[in-house]
C-alpha cells in the first residue's frame, strides 16, 4: 500500500521559490495499477522520484507499505528499493557491459540470492528473451532493451513498480507488446504498479488515472477493470 | 563477500567490453615504463657502483694515520666482512746502490677484495690479474721498472732484500692514496716487518679495506651497520668512505647523472599519471550512470563505493603485475640488444635483488596513483542522483576539479618522490610546473579566445569547427593542458639529456690533463715550462701552493666560531693548499665562478687602502660548511707565521675539471713571502709515459701524479651513463606518445556523437575531416606555443638551480616542437576519429541513447 499525504517539493532559484508538487494527497491499494499524465514539466518525474525515495520532499510523507521513506535514512532507503521497489525507465538504462542475464540477475546479486541465475534465466525466458542470454544491451533493439529492463524490474519481485514513460522510446507495434508484459506480470505477480506516462492508451489500460498539472495532481476519471479493456 | 564478487564480475565484464580497457591499458604503460625505467636506474645505480668499488678495491676504505684497535677489526670478522689491509709509505729503494725514493704499498694476501689488479712480467707481456705479492718479492710499477732496467734480480727496502718479479699495470685502490708520491713498489704485509722500515714517528698510511661477502641483501645490510658502528668511533685523521665517495670527478657526474635520472623518474610519474587521469575521468563519467542505475536498484551508496573501489583496487594490482612483467621484458629486452653499451653490472644478473624495489614500488605506486587520482570519481559518488535516470537529460555534473587536481597532485607527489628520493629535483619541478601551468591555462585561454574572434571576423577558420571550438572550449582547453604538459616534459628530458651530454663531452676533451706534478720549487718553474714546451707537452699553467692551516674567523680560534656539527670539517684537520693569484678566477682553465663578492683586480670600488688590504676568495662549499662570509677574516697557520686575510669573494670550483684547484686563493701582496712549491697538469698520450722519467731525472725534487688511469674510469663511467640516458630518454619519447594517442582517443565518444549528428544532418566525409582538421590543428599550434613556454621556464630554472648549467633558448626547439604536434595531433587525431567516418551514423547515435 503507498500513501502519500501532504507532499510538497519545492527548490529556491534566483527568482524566487518554486514549487514542483503541491500538496499532494493519495492512496494506491497493493495489486493495483495506476497512471499518472501529465504535460511535460508538471512535475511527473519528481513526483515518481519522490515516491521511490530517490529524492527527499520538501514536506509531507510517503508511506510504503506503511514504512515512512521519510524517516528512512540513505541505507534504508535503498534497502526498502532493493525489497519492494521495481524501476522501468524510459531509456531503459541497462548496463552497458553486462549481457542480458547479467543485467537481470543483477537485482538478484545485490539481495544475495544464491539462485540468481536461474530466476534471471526464467524471467528472461518469461519476457521471450530466452534465446538472447548472451546479448549486450547494444546488440538488442529498443523493444528487446525495455524486455530485458522489465525482467530486471520483476527480479526482485517488488512490490510496487514505477514505471516511466516505458513505451516511450518505442514504435506502436513494441510499445504495445510492452504494455501487454507489464500488465501481465503485474497480474502473475500482484504488483502495485505506478505508471508515469504520455501514451494514453496506456494510460486507459490503468484502474485508476491522475492528472498533474503544475504540481497540482486530480484524479478526473475512475476507471474501471481498465486492465482487462487494455489485455483484450 | 557477495560486494567483493559482484566488484570482480563487473571488472571482467568491464573489461572484456572495452569500457574498462584504456584505463587498464594506461595502468599497464603507466607501470610498466616506471619499472623499466626503475630497472634501468637500479641497474645503472648498481654498476655505477660496482665500478667505483672496482677502482676503490673494497666497497668500504678505513684510512687512519695510525694503527687502528684490533676490536674494530674483530667487529668486522664478526658481521662476516672480507677485508684486507694496505699500508702506504715513502722508503728508499736501493738497486746496486742507485736510490730511489719511493711510496711503497704493503698489502694484506687477499688484496683487492673488489677490482683487478693486474700484473706484467716483462713491459710487453700481456698483464694479467694478480692478488697481493708472494712473501719476498716486489713488484714495481712501470717507471720504477724502467728505472731499475726493467727486471733487477734484486731491491733493498731498508733491511730486507726482494727479488722484482713484475711490473704493476693497474693497481686498485690508488684513489685512496692518490695525492701522496709516486712511483710506487708493492711488497706483502707480512714482509714489512723485516724490512724494519716502519719506526715510530714514521709517515705512514693505514689502510684497511672491507666488502660484503657476497650481493645478497644481509651482507651489504651487514655492511652498512659496519659502517654506522664505526663512523661515531673516528678520531681526527681517520677517514671512512664507500662506493664512489672518494672520487670527486665521478661523483660530480654521478651526482648530475642521478639527478637526471631522477628528473626521467618524475618526467615518467606525470606521464602516467597523465595517461591515468584522461583514462580514470572518462571512465568515472561512464560509470556515473551504472552507478546511478544501482542505486535505483537498491544498492546503496556504500555498497556502491565499496564495488567501485574494489574495481580499482583490482585493477591497479592486475594493471600494476602485468606493466612490471611489461617493464621487465623490455628491459630485458634492451639489455639483450645493447648490452655492451650499458654498463656491466654483477649485482644486476641477481635477479631477485634487481627486482625487489622496481616490483614493489610498481605495484604501489600504480595503486597510489590509481587511487588518488581517481578518488574524486569515488567521492562524487557519495552525490549520486539517479533523478537524472528519471529525467532522460542524463547530464553528469561535472566532477569536482578541485579535488581531483588536489588528490592527483598529492598522489604525483608522493609517488615522484618515493621514485627520486631527492626532495629537492621533486619539490622544485612541482612548483615550477604549477605555477607556470596556471599562468598558461590563462594565457592559453586568453588565445583561443582571440583565435574564435579573429576566426569569425575574417572567416578563416571554418564556421563549423569555430562553433565546434567554440561550444568545447573548456574542453578543448584541457586538451590543450594535456598536450602541451606532455610536449613540454618531452622537450624538457630531451634539452636536458642534450646539455648533460654536450657537457660531459666538453669536460672530458680528448686531451684532457692526466697527469698533475706537484712539488716544483719557484727556481724550477721556468725551466720546467721550458723542458714542457721543448717536449711539446700542453699544461694549462703553473700555480703556486703554500701549506697552511685554517685556525682562525675574526681572530677567534676558528672551532669555537663555527657551529658544533661543523667542527669535524676535513678542511680544519689537515693543511690546506693555499695559492695567490693577481687575477680572479686564476685563469680561463680554472672554470671557477665567482657567485658573491667580485674578483678583486674588476672591483672599482676599491680605494688605495682597501687595495692594499689582503683578500680572499674562497670556495663555496667550504664557506657553506663553515659558515664563512664576505667579510670575515681568515687567519691560516703558516709555518710558524700567521696569515690573515678578509673574505672578498667565494666561488664555485669544478672538482671534476681535473686540473688545479684551491679552496683559498689570496691577493698578492703578502703570501708570497712564504716557502711555495708549484702545481702543474698536463697532459700526456700513453705511448709518452717514459717522459715523466726524464722529467724526474731533470728535477728530482718533483713528484708526479698520475690521474690517467682514474681519468680512463671516469670517462668510461660517463660514457656508460651517457649511453642509459639515451636509452631512458628514448622510454620517456616511447611513453609520452602513447599517453598522447590515449588521451587524444578519450575525446573520442564526444566526437562520434557529434559527428554522427552532423554527418545525419547532411555534412559530408569530406567536410568533416576538414572541419576536425582545422580544430586539431588549433589545438595543435596552441599545445606547441604553451608547450615551448613550459619547458623553456622549467629548463630555465632546472638547469640554474639542479644541473649548474648555463642556460640559453632553444628557437630550433620551437620550430620542430610546432611541425611536430601538427603532424602528430593532426595524424594521430584523425587515424583516431576515424571511427567517425567508418561507422554508419546510425551506429554511432545508438550508442549514446
Amino acid at each position: 500500500m503507498l500513501i502519500v499525504k501532504s507532499l510538497a517539493k519545492n527548490i529556491i532559484t534566483p527568482n524566487g521559490r518554486l514549487d514542483i508538487l503541491k500538496n499532494i494527497n493519495f492512496r494506491i491499494e497493493s495489486g493495483e495499477s495506476v497512471a499518472i499524465t501529465g504535460a511535460s514539466g508538471s512535475g511527473k518525474s519528481t513526483l515518481l522520484s519522490l515516491l521511490a525515495g530517490l529524492d527527499t520532499p520538501s514536506s509531507g510523507l510517503v508511506e510504503i507499505d506503511g514504512q515512512s521513506l521519510i524517516n528512512l535514512g540513505e541505507e534504508g532507503r535503498a534497502q526498502l528499493r532493493q525489497d519492494k521497489i521495481g524501476f522501468v525507465f524510459q531509456s531503459f538504462h541497462l548496463i552497458p557491459a553486462l549481457n542480458a542475464l547479467d543485467n537481470v540477475m543483477l537485482p538478484l546479486e545485490l539481495k544475495g540470492d544464491k539462485n540468481a541465475r536461474q530466476q534471471a534465466e526464467k524471467l528472461l525466458e518469461r519476457v521471450g528473451l530466452s534465446e538472447r542470454h548472451e546479448h549486450r544491451p547494444v546488440q538488442l533493439s529498443g523493444g528487446e532493451q525495455q524486455r530485458v529492463a522489465i525482467a530486471r524490474a520483476f527480479a526482485g519481485q517488488p512490490e510496487i513498480l514505477f514505471a516511466d514513460e516505458p513505451t516511450g522510446n518505442l514504435d506502436q507495434n513494441s510499445g504495445e507488446n510492452i504494455i501487454e508484459l507489464l500488465f501481465e506480470l503485474n497480474q502473475e505477480q500482484g504488483t502495485t504498479l505506478v505508471l508515469v506516462t504520455h501514451d494514453q492508451l496506456l494510460a486507459k489500460a490503468c484502474q485508476r488515472q491522475f492528472q498533474l498539472d503544475h504540481g497540482v495532481l486530480s484524479e478526473p476519471v475512475i476507471a474501471e477493470s481498465k486492465a482487462e479493456n487494455a489485455n483484450t | 563477500m557477495q560486494t567483493l564478487k559482484l566488484a570482480l564480475k563487473f571488472f571482467l565484464k568491464e573489461l572484456r567490453q572495452g569500457d574498462l580497457s584504456l584505463l587498464f591499458l594506461s595502468i599497464v604503460i603507466a607501470v610498466g615504463s616506471l619499472s623499466c625505467i626503475g630497472f634501468l636506474i637500479k641497474r645503472i645505480d648498481n654498476s655505477m657502483l660496482d665500478h667505483a668499488t672496482q677502482l676503490n678495491a673494497a666497497q668500504l676504505i678505513l684510512k687512519s694515520s695510525s694503527s687502528v684497535p684490533g676490536q674494530w677489526l674483530a667487529k668486522a670478522e664478526t658481521l662476516g666482512l672480507k677485508q684486507a689491509q694496505m699500508r702506504v709509505f715513502p722508503s728508499m729503494l736501493v738497486v746496486n746502490e742507485e736510490f730511489k725514493l719511493s711510496q711503497i704499498k704493503a698489502v694484506s694476501d687477499n688484496f683487492p677484495l673488489q677490482g683487478e689488479l693486474l700484473l706484467r712480467e716483462t713491459l710487453s707481456s700481456e698483464p694479467e690479474t694478480q692478488k697481493a705479492p708472494p712473501r719476498g718479492e716486489i713488484w714495481l710499477d712501470k717507471r720504477l721498472a724502467l728505472l731499475f732496467k726493467e727486471k733487477a734480480a734484486s731491491i733493498e727496502l731498508g733491511d730486507a732484500e726482494f727479488r722484482a718479479t713484475g711490473i704493476l699495470d693497474r693497481v686498485p685502490g690508488q684513489s685512496s692514496s692518490l695525492f701522496t708520491i709516486a712511483p710506487s713498489a708493492m711488497i706483502n704485509l707480512a714482509d714489512l716487518d723485516k724490512t724494519a722500515t716502519i719506526q715510530p714517528g714514521s709517515r705512514i698510511d693505514y689502510i684497511y679495506f672491507f666488502s660484503a661477502s657476497d650481493s645478497h641483501a644481509a651482507s651489504k645490510q651487514a655492511l652498512e651497520s659496519y659502517k654506522h658502528w664505526l663512523k661515531p668511533q673516528l678520531r681526527s685523521g681517520q677517514t671512512l668512505r664507500s662506493g664512489v665517495e672518494g672520487l670527486r670527478a665521478v661523483n660530480a657526474n654521478l651526482k648530475k647523472a642521478g639527478d637526471f635520472l631522477s628528473l626521467a623518474a618524475i618526467l615518467t610519474v606525470l606521464l602516467a599519471a597523465i595517461a591515468i587521469a584522461v583514462n580514470s575521468h572518462r571512465y568515472g563519467q561512464k560509470q556515473y550512470k551504472n552507478c546511478a542505475i544501482m542505486l535505483c536498484l537498491g544498492c546503496s551508496e556504500k555498497r556502491i563505493i565499496a564495488i567501485e573501489l574494489y574495481k580499482l583496487v583490482t585493477l591497479s594490482i592486475v594493471g600494476s603485475f602485468i606493466g612490471i612483467v611489461l617493464g621487465y621484458s623490455v628491459y630485458s629486452a634492451v639489455l639483450l640488444l645493447m648490452d655492451d653499451l650499458l654498463p656491466q653490472s654483477a649485482a644486476a644478473n641477481n635477479l631477485q635483488e634487481l627486482i625487489g624495489m622496481p616490483v614493489w614500488v610498481g605495484l604501489s605506486s600504480g595503486l597510489l596513483l590509481l587511487l588518488s587520482i581517481s578518488m574524486a570519481n569515488l567521492i562524487r559518488l557519495k552525490k549520486l542522483s539517479p533523478m537524472a535516470l528519471i529525467r532522460k537529460d542524463f547530464v553528469l555534473e561535472d566532477i569536482n576539479s578541485q579535488l581531483f587536481y588536489l588528490m592527483s597532485l598529492i598522489g604525483l607527489l608522493l609517488v615522484s618522490f618515493w621514485y627520486t628520493a631527492n626532495i629537492k629535483v621533486t619539490l622544485l619541478f612541482y612548483v615550477v610546473l604549477i605555477l607556470s601551468s596556471l599562468l598558461l591555462y590563462f594565457i592559453a585561454r586568453f588565445l583561443l579566445k582571440y583565435i574564435i574572434i579573429i576566426g569569425r571576423k575574417y572567416h578563416f577558420i571554418n564556421r563549423l569547427s569555430l562553433l565546434n571550438l567554440e561550444r568545447h572550449r573548456q574542453s578543448v582547453l584541457l586538451q590543450v593542458a594535456t598536450f602541451s604538459l606532455i610536449f613540454a616534459l618531452l622537450i624538457l628530458i630531451f634539452l636536458v639529456r642534450t646539455e648533460l651530454l654536450d657537457k660531459w663531452q666538453q669536460q672530458f676533451p680528448e686531451e684532457i690533463p692526466n697527469h698533475f706534478v706537484i712539488n716544483i720549487q719557484s727556481y724550477e718553474t721556468q725551466p720546467f715550462k721550458d723542458y714542457l714546451q721543448q717536449e711539446t707537452i700542453q699544461t694549462k699553467g703553473l700555480y703556486p701552493m703554500i701549506r697552511g692551516r685554517l685556525s682562525q674567523l675574526n681572530h677567534q680560534p676558528i672551532k669555537d666560531m663555527i657551529p658544533e656539527t661543523a667542527r669535524e670539517h676535513n678542511a680544519l684537520h689537515r693543511e690546506l693548499n693555499l695559492s695567490f693569484s693577481d687575477t680572479m678566477p686564476l685563469s680561463e682553465q680554472q672554470q671557477s665562478q665567482i657567485i658573491a663578492g667580485k674578483g678583486w683586480l674588476e672591483d672599482s670600488s676599491l680605494n688605495e687602502r682597501e687595495k692594499k688590504i689582503i683578500k680572499l676568495s674562497i670556495e663555496s662549499d667550504l664557506a657553506k660548511a663553515l659558515t664563512i662570509k664576505i667579510g670575515d677574516t681568515l687567519g691560516f697557520q703558516v709555518g710558524a707565521q700567521r696569515v690573515e686575510g678578509i673574505v672578498h669573494n667565494i666561488r664555485t670550483v669544478q672538482w671534476d675539471s681535473f686540473q688545479p684547484n684551491f679552496y683559498i686563493i689570496f691577493s698578492p701582496g703578502l703570501i708570497e713571502q712564504y716557502p711555495m712549491t708549484w702545481i702543474a697538469s698536463f697532459y700526456l698520450p700513453k705511448k709518452d709515459k717514459l717522459k715523466l722519467n726524464e722529467l724526474m731525472n731533470k728535477f728530482p725534487g718533483i713528484t708526479i701524479i698520475e690521474v690517467d688511469e682514474i681519468l680512463k674510469e671516469v670517462q668510461f663511467i660517463i660514457e656508460k651513463i651517457s649511453h642509459a640516458i639515451e636509452f631512458i630518454f628514448f622510454f620517456i619519447v616511447a611513453a609520452g606518445f602513447l599517453v598522447l594517442s590515449s588521451s587524444l582517443s578519450s575525446t573520442l565518444d564526444a566526437r562520434l556523437y557529434e559527428n554522427a549528428v552532423i554527418r545525419t544532418l547532411g555534412a559530408s566525409s569530406k567536410q568533416l575531416r576538414r572541419c576536425l582538421l582545422v580544430e586539431f590543428s588549433v589545438v595543435a599550434l596552441l599545445s606547441a606555443l604553451i608547450a615551448i613556454i613550459l619547458a623553456e621556464l622549467a629548463s630555465f630554472i632546472l638547469y640554474q638551480q639542479v644541473f649548474n648549467m648555463s642556460y640559453a633558448v632553444h628557437p630550433l626547439v620551437w620550430f620542430g616542437l610546432a611541425a611536430i604536434s601538427l603532424i602528430l595531433i593532426c595524424g594521430l587525431g584523425l587515424i583516431v576519429v576515424n571511427k567517425v567516418f567508418t561507422q554508419s551514423s546510425q551506429a554511432s547515435l545508438n550508442q549514446f541513447v
